[in-house]
């Protein structure tokens, strides 16, 4: 496991090159640049030349990328044009928010979606079931930022219980305060995540509890909750391992409309200003810690896998 | 060690009993996982509500107000809508406006324009920066010539090119060398928009993350994107103000979002809110913006064809239908102007709106006599408002014989447009908080709207006009000349509202909405 864990690790840097490439090309492509939205509304083009002389943006793209990455290899991502102020930094500040909502949003994600897996699996036919399927064609159909929206209206424009616009207060700084700012954007996360996973959890403990070590379990004399929790459960859950993985990568990486919508102190609002102020230093730096985030949750979910399923060979 | 068999049997292969047993176990952790997610809800319900008063803080404590326009950089030398939450609060002008546009001693405390309109002494106030340093003439100067140069100066060269040098003259006054005779209004609309900042700190690199002025208010702490929290500063040169302890600024990217925030208390008040969301807000105390503070206008590239053409220009701006367009846009709060003058400037000409009045068989003929194509491309910031106005635009110049396209953008995107001289068309905010009309220098109209050259000369005519008689003549020609070269065609003045908490008082703006917060209460 050690070599392989290795091995990919080793791999993380050409992706990361990539990516890098990729957006940044993708982001010169677009018109304007920092200098742009530095000059302001009422400048000439003039002073927008005059200020990207002084940022060093009128180099050619490849040297102002190649010396941007020979930094970032070495921890250095640079200053973000809009503030000054030192990327490592702003991401620092806004990485543990992004951490809470999603440890909140996986939490939900995962008291919803296996007790609703396991209803739509074990109750096929009832009327109740149709209902759940249906509630989760809803979700999984509804946008995200819709939910949002509707929740902000229900609980905080209409009563004032919740607050419309979030804050970032650390759990264990203050839970209740936490739990109030995170909760609505959390399920508006939760509810369209955990749809797909319950609908994951659910085929693959039909197909599972059909399996012959499942009726072997029973003829053994297991009690049907030993039968489900010990036997078909495990077994349904590993292929959720990695669905749940890949949800918690995607939203370690910030989830924008969402953080928008709640105004959530995230890495997604932090990305949304870097691409609307053309913040390239800002932008790359956050990209590059997305991928690396991502790169690292996909890892830990191989190797998670690889433990629970003793049949998996790392190789 | 389990061989697994896949199995094609259904559910109904299994007994009844242990169907049940199934069913009881689900329903089970079913219901646990609900009974979790409904005791989060409830539990993160209770409490009291979020925003400046959670802490039980007395009036004169917190104020907590929202803004769609994320802070930019604390350089007052960029002046950018984005920023307008720390001129006013983080710095000091030598002097500042009243609602008649009446000049106010702020940081200078008095001055005296030479008689031969040459030259201005300044005398400044003995008080300190925010660092604690004191504000000297040296920083003044210091100020000034990073104004003249190009570069560094940023939006605040252009309305300081009629200054030829400054000199400190004694320990408190500086003396300000004009190029040539220069209007008083010239001079004052100059000294108001003229920041004091520390002279050692003053640089665009040095301001980009930190303020360095002699404001009411200090950072305390800042977070790109998300928030700004100001304290009282300790050196401010009144010292019983002001009231506040602490502001704090959130920033949204949404205004929708903003609007939410404030209707359900969980900031103070917000911040340049359009007049789209007036009846969400009517229960608040909304305080209407200054109706100096910003003016639409349609921009027609006259580099560009078909408006290289004077009779084309002119044909499209007797399309502009200017009572529809307020009282679809601006809730019929808004005025028509014909330029950049709002109805409250002395150089707002009632004479020039009618010469430009909405006239679509006019415009129609003009059209086809004088546009070389009947179509063109406008590019459209996402400002409230300026969509729908120049769909209307679009409606009537289609019923006139012009197709007008219209291509929406990002803002970033359509500055470098418009800058770049690449739109055809544009609407455009022009903000107009002066007394003279040759402060028109500064706004987009001049250099990025490619203000004819016989515009230019009429403007520094303006600014050399010394008698009434003379800025009166000036005055005219500038109208007449709007209105003949119609590149740039006043549509309505732009109505923005500032809904306020019942608890906030003394929330007070500049000509140009610029929030001044030196007296704000909060009870």
């Amino acid at each position: 496991m050690q070599s392989y864990v290795v091995r990919r690790v080793a791999q993380f840097l050409p992706v990361l090159l990539v990516g890098a490439i990729v957006v940044w090309g993708m982001t010169y492509a677009l018109p304007g640049d920092p200098a742009t939205v530095l000059a302001g509304e009422n400048a000439t083009a003039d002073q927008i030349a005059a200020i990207q002389n002084r940022l060093a943006l009128d180099r050619p793209v490849w040297e102002q990328f190649g010396t941007w990455f020979a930094h970032a290899l070495q921890g250095d991502l640079g200053d973000s044009y809009s503030s000054g102020r030192a990327v490592g930094e702003l991401l620092v500040d806004r990485f543990p928010a992004t951490l809470q909502l999603a440890a909140f949003a996986m939490f939900l994600v995962i008291i919803l979606s296996i007790p609703i897996g396991m209803l739509v699996a074990l109750r096929p036919g009832r009327r109740s079931t149709r209902l759940i399927d249906a509630f989760l064609a809803i979700s999984l159909a509804a946008p995200s930022f819709w939910i949002g929206v509707l929740l902000i209206l229900a609980f905080s424009v209409k009563n004032g219980l919740l607050p419309s616009a979030s804050v970032f207060v650390p759990f264990w700084e203050d839970p209740t305060g936490a739990l109030r700012n995170t909760v609505m954007p959390s399920v508006a996360i939760a509810l369209h995540a955990s749809s797909v996973t319950a609908r994951f959890v659910a085929s693959s403990l039909s197909e599972v509890m059909n399996s012959d070590f499942v009726r072997m379990a029973r003829a053994k004399g297991a009690s049907e909750g030993r039968v489900i929790f010990r036997h078909a459960l495990r077994n349904a859950l590993l292929p959720t391992v990695t669905m749940v993985g890949l949800q918690l990568g995607a939203l370690l990486g910030g989830v924008i409309v969402i953080e928008v919508v709640f105004t959530y102190p995230g890495l997604g609002r932090l990305l949304y200003s870097a691409i609307d102020t053309r913040d390239y230093a800002l932008l790359q730096g956050a990209v590059l810690v997305v991928l690396v985030v991502f790169l690292v949750v996909n890892l830990a979910v191989d190797l998670a896998y690889a433990l629970l399923d003793p049949r998996i060979r790392l190789s | 060690m389990y061989r697994y068999i896949r199995s094609r049997k259904s559910m109904s292969a299994a007994t009844h009993g242990q169907r049940r047993n199934h069913q009881r176990s689900a329903s089970r952790v079913f219901a646990l996982g609900s009974g979790v997610l409904a005791a989060l809800l409830i539990l993160t319900g209770c409490g009291g509500a979020d925003g400046a008063n959670e802490e039980g803080e007395e009036t004169g404590g917190k104020l907590v107000l929202g803004t769609a326009k994320a802070l930019k950089s604390f350089d007052p030398y960029q002046l950018t809508i984005a920023n307008f939450i720390v001129y006013r609060t983080l710095y000091s002008y030598l002097i500042r406006y009243d609602t008649k546009l009446n000049p106010i001693p702020d940081m200078a405390t008095a001055w005296d324009i030479a008689e031969d309109h040459k030259s201005v002494k300044i005398e400044l106030r003995d008080a300190e920066f925010t660092s604690g340093s004191p504000v000297t003439p040296a920083d003044l100067v210091k100020g000034i010539e990073r104004a003249q140069d190009e570069a560094l100066g940023l939006n605040l060269h252009g309305p300081t090119e009629f200054i030829l040098s400054a000199k400190v003259v004694d320990e408190r006054t500086v003396e300000v060398l004009f190029r040539q005779a220069t209007a008083e209004d010239v001079v004052l609309d100059w000294m108001s928009g003229f920041p004091v900042v520390e002279g050692a700190m003053n640089t665009p690199e040095a301001l980009a993350g930190e303020a360095h002025g002699s404001g009411p208010f200090v950072v305390e702490s800042y977070s790109p994107g998300d928030k700004l929290v100001l304290a009282k500063s300790q050196n401010y040169f009144e010292s019983s103000k002001p009231n506040l302890d602490e502001v704090e600024f959130r920033f949204f990217d949404d205004p929708d979002a903003l609007v939410s925030a404030v209707r359900s208390e969980g900031i103070d008040g917000a911040l340049n809110v359009g007049v789209q969301y007036a009846k969400q807000v009517e229960d608040l105390n909304v305080i209407p913006g200054s109706p100096t503070a910003y003016v639409n206008m349609l921009m027609l590239n006259p580099t560009l064809a078909p408006f290289d053409d004077k009779g084309c220009r002119q044909a499209i701006a007797r399309a502009v239908d200017r009572d529809r367009i307020i009282a679809t846009t601006q809730g019929g709060l808004a005025k028509s102007v014909p330029g950049p003058f709002s109805p409250v400037s002395s150089a707002f000409d009632e004479g020039t709106l009618e010469q430009l009045d909405f006239d679509l068989a006019a415009a129609s003929q003009g059209i086809a006599q004088s546009c070389s194509t009947k179509s063109a491309t406008a590019g459209v910031q996402p400002t409230a408002g300026i969509l729908p106005s120049m769909e209307i635009i679009q409606a009537d110049l289609k019923n006139a014989g012009f197709e007008l396209k219209i291509e929406p953008m990002d803002l970033t995107t359509w500055v470098d447009k418009f800058v770049g001289g690449q739109l055809q068309v544009a609407i455009n905010g022009v903000a107009f908080p002066y007394r003279s009309p040759a402060a028109l220098i500064r706004t987009g109209v001049m250099s990025t709207g490619h203000a004819p050259q016989r515009f230019v000369e009429a403007i520094e005519r303006q600014q050399s006009a010394l008698t009434a008689e003379q800025s009166g003549k000036a005055t005219d020609d500038i109208n007449a000349i709007l209105a003949d070269e119609a590149w740039a065609i006043g549509i309505n003045t732009r109505v923005e509202l500032f809904p306020m908490s019942k608890k906030v008082h003394g929330f007070e703006l500049t000509p140009n909405n610029h929030p001044v917060l030196t007296d704000v209460t909060v009870n």
